[in-house]
């Protein structure tokens, strides 16, 4: 398991050295230009040509690109922002820390309600239970996040002054609002989701030996059943996760929650190039990590999936022992 | 030993149980009687389809929720009718009174759970708080004649003869007094097919379990059992000791059964099966079930319900045109 780990960590690696050289081509092509940004449309051809040559921009693709991979990976510097001159390194994990605690608070909501709700649609399959869960999951799908957001405040921040309607001064209260607007479409789809594999699962043969052996029907659903769901319900966290991760700037500028989708989206208008690689990069390694996570968390509820990390493991022994 | 020495250990009464499918009413079981006693081995003997694992199901209560219900009759354990007892009062007799086991042993067993834990997991259920349910596990799996040490795999691990081993321990782990088998050897190799017999039947033995077993495979009926039933359409057509089935069948129906199987001792060119499909059970035809493919039909056969009659040694069989069959058999 350790080995299936650390071969999954190395793996990272191509992956983001992928990522940086992709972004890094399409920062290139894409057009605005920088200096023109930064000095604005005022600027004389001068002032913009030295800009450039300050900014490295006259260089040759492959040198620009040379420079910026050894800085990053050598000396693990991701620069200052061309706009305002802060370090990239240094904005970068409080900045990531929110984004982190939206998308985590986002999707124990999701799922923390999606998965009951999606129980009790498919173990009461076509009786009232299963419409009504089913038509709020359509609901919530339906509904656009941003207008469930102004909702949101209207209701909680304006009316009642419970919660607030932006910033991030009230600590973890700040992001209940953001994340319930955030999770209402995960939420959805993690319900629809639990309920279609429980459906799957609630038919197996090996239920009805539960039932046969006088498992409380409770049990039955929370021990066997849900357990063999698990594995559609973990990939779609998984996916949800990443889409939080890198698309909750909608969000985030709604609440003005200064997260990582703000932050990155700015730069990308302001073609704020070290910026937005950088925080591909670092979007990259969070993606990354979330789904080895995913991958444990299969092995984990499924003990099939474990025995193939641990078989590739094996094989590897044996090729160890041949190659001796 | 029964407590009431003069009412069998189960007796079933007139069952009766439908599926509704499509918005169609499948006829799965219908006025099913049959009695067993303990120690006894009753065999249910009929084509797929024909409502055995349905009987066995009803007699458990665990039809699947959704679409399945039983209409009408009365299972009595020790004279206590099951299907009128509250839900809770019947997981106390599932898998402690009564166990089953299943057809497939490769979708019987939770994939996720050791299989020690899903034996222990009964164990728990059905015994005394402060009951060491692991040790327990561990001897029904020696019991099975797996190692107790695989206590801890998954049943990815096992083959599935194996699995079915852990099946049975699973059903016999609270000494059942009765055991509904379904077709416990039919996904078995052959060579693998005979040991779980034998296991099955030691088992039975030892602890005077009343065996209901459900199979197709008229061996197996031939070594196991006591009395054979045979169903057709959801109806005992033929019930007797293993004895009048196989040297006596009288109903057109066990007839064409034995019919059909090949004689070793000849060199036959075909088989012998019996003509046309079993009826759609959402569409039963009148009067007899087997009619439409009974070369002894007569427009008798194809109205109201046909009596049961019993011999004096207990041989039943459901046919109205019994004289002339046995006259011809004669």
């Amino acid at each position: 398991m350790g080995r299936y780990i650390l071969k999954r960590l190395l793996w990272m690696i191509p992956i983001i050295l992928g990522v940086t050289i992709l972004v890094f081509a399409m920062m290139t092509v894409c057009p605005g230009d920088p200096a023109e940004i930064i000095l604005g449309s005022t600027a004389t051809q001068a002032d913009l040509a030295a800009k450039r040559t300050q900014l490295g921009l006259d260089q040759p693709f492959l040198v620009r690109l040379g420079k910026y991979m050894s800085d990053v990976f050598l000396r693990f510097d991701l620069g200052k922002s061309w706009i305002t001159g802060v370090s990239i390194s240094a904005s970068i994990p409080e900045r990531m820390s929110r984004t982190m605690i939206l998308a985590i608070v986002t999707l124990v909501i999701a799922f923390g309600l999606g998965i009951p709700l999606g129980i009790t649609a498919a173990t009461h399959q076509n009786k009232w239970q299963d419409s009504v869960s089913m038509v709020l999951a359509l609901i919530g799908v339906a509904i656009p996040n941003f207008w469930l957001a102004l909702l949101l405040i209207i209701l909680f921040s304006v009316k009642l002054g419970w919660l607030p309607a932006m910033g991030i001064e009230a600590g973890l209260a700040s992001y209940i609002l953001p994340a319930l607007s955030n999770s209402a479409g995960a939420l959805a789809n993690a319900a629809r989701q639990t309920r279609s594999s429980m459906l799957d699962v609630i038919r197996a043969d090996y239920i009805t030996t539960a039932r046969a052996k006088g498992v409380p029907e409770r049990e039955v659903i929370t021990k066997h059943a849900l357990k063999n769901a698990m594995i559609p319900i973990i990939t779609q966290m998984g996916t949800t996760f990443g889409r939080l991760l890198g698309g909750a700037m909608v969000i985030e500028t709604i609440f003005s929650l200064p997260g990582m989708g703000l932050y990155v989206i700015n730069a990308v208008n302001n073609r704020d190039y070290p910026v937005v690689q950088g925080g591909a990069i670092v979007l990259a390694i969070a993606f990354s990590l979330a789904m080895l996570l995913i991958d444990l968390l299969y092995a984990a509820v499924d003990p099939r999936i474990k025995a193939q990390y641990a078989s590739a493991k094996k094989g590897n022994a044996k090729k160890v022992k041949a190659n001796a | 030993m029964p407590e009431n020495q003069n009412m069998p250990f189960l007796s079933v009464k007139d069952l009766v149980t439908e599926y509704k499918s499509d918005g169609k009413i499948v006829h799965a079981v219908n006025g099913v009687s049959l009695t067993l006693d303990r120690g006894r081995t009753l065999g249910l003997v009929g084509e797929t389809g024909a409502g055995k694992t349905t009987i066995a199901k009803s007699i458990m209560r665990i039809l699947p929720d959704v679409g399945s219900k039983i209409v009408g009759g009365q299972v009595l354990l020790d004279g206590r009718n099951l299907l009128d007892l509250p839900e809770h009062e019947m997981r106390k007799i599932r898998g402690n009174t009564i166990s089953m086991i299943f057809q497939d042993p490769m979708t019987a067993l939770n994939p996720v759970q050791r299989v020690g834990e899903q034996i222990a997991e009964v164990v728990k259920l059905h015994s005394d708080p402060g009951t060491d349910c692991e040790q327990r596990a561990k001897e029904m799996l020696e019991v099975v004649g797996i190692p107790a040490e695989r206590y801890y795999e998954y049943p990815h691990q096992f083959s599935g003869g194996m699995k079915q081993r852990v099946v049975i321990a699973i059903a016999l782990a609270c000494n059942p007094l009765l055991l509904l088998a379904d077709e416990p050897t039919t996904a078995l190799d052959v060579t693998i097919q005979a040991q779980v017999m034998d296991l099955i039947v030691d088992l039975q033995k030892k602890f005077q379990t009343a065996l209901l077993l459900i199979t197709h495979d008229m061996g197996v009926v031939a070594t196991v059992c006591d009395d054979v039933a045979v169903i057709y359409a959801g109806h005992i057509v033929e019930f007797g000791s293993k004895e009048q089935i196989f040297d006596h069948p009288t109903h057109p129906y066990t007839i064409g059964l034995f019919g059909a199987i090949p004689d070793m001792n000849e060199d036959e060119m075909w088989l012998h099966p019996i003509e046309g499909l079993p009826p759609d059970p959402t569409d039963l035809p009148e009067g007899c079930p087997f009619h439409p493919r009974c070369k002894h039909a007569t427009d008798a056969c194809k109205h109201g319900p046909i009596a049961p009659v019993t011999t004096a040694d207990g041989h039943m069989c459901r046919c109205c045109r019994l004289d002339e069959i046995s006259k011809e058999a004669n």
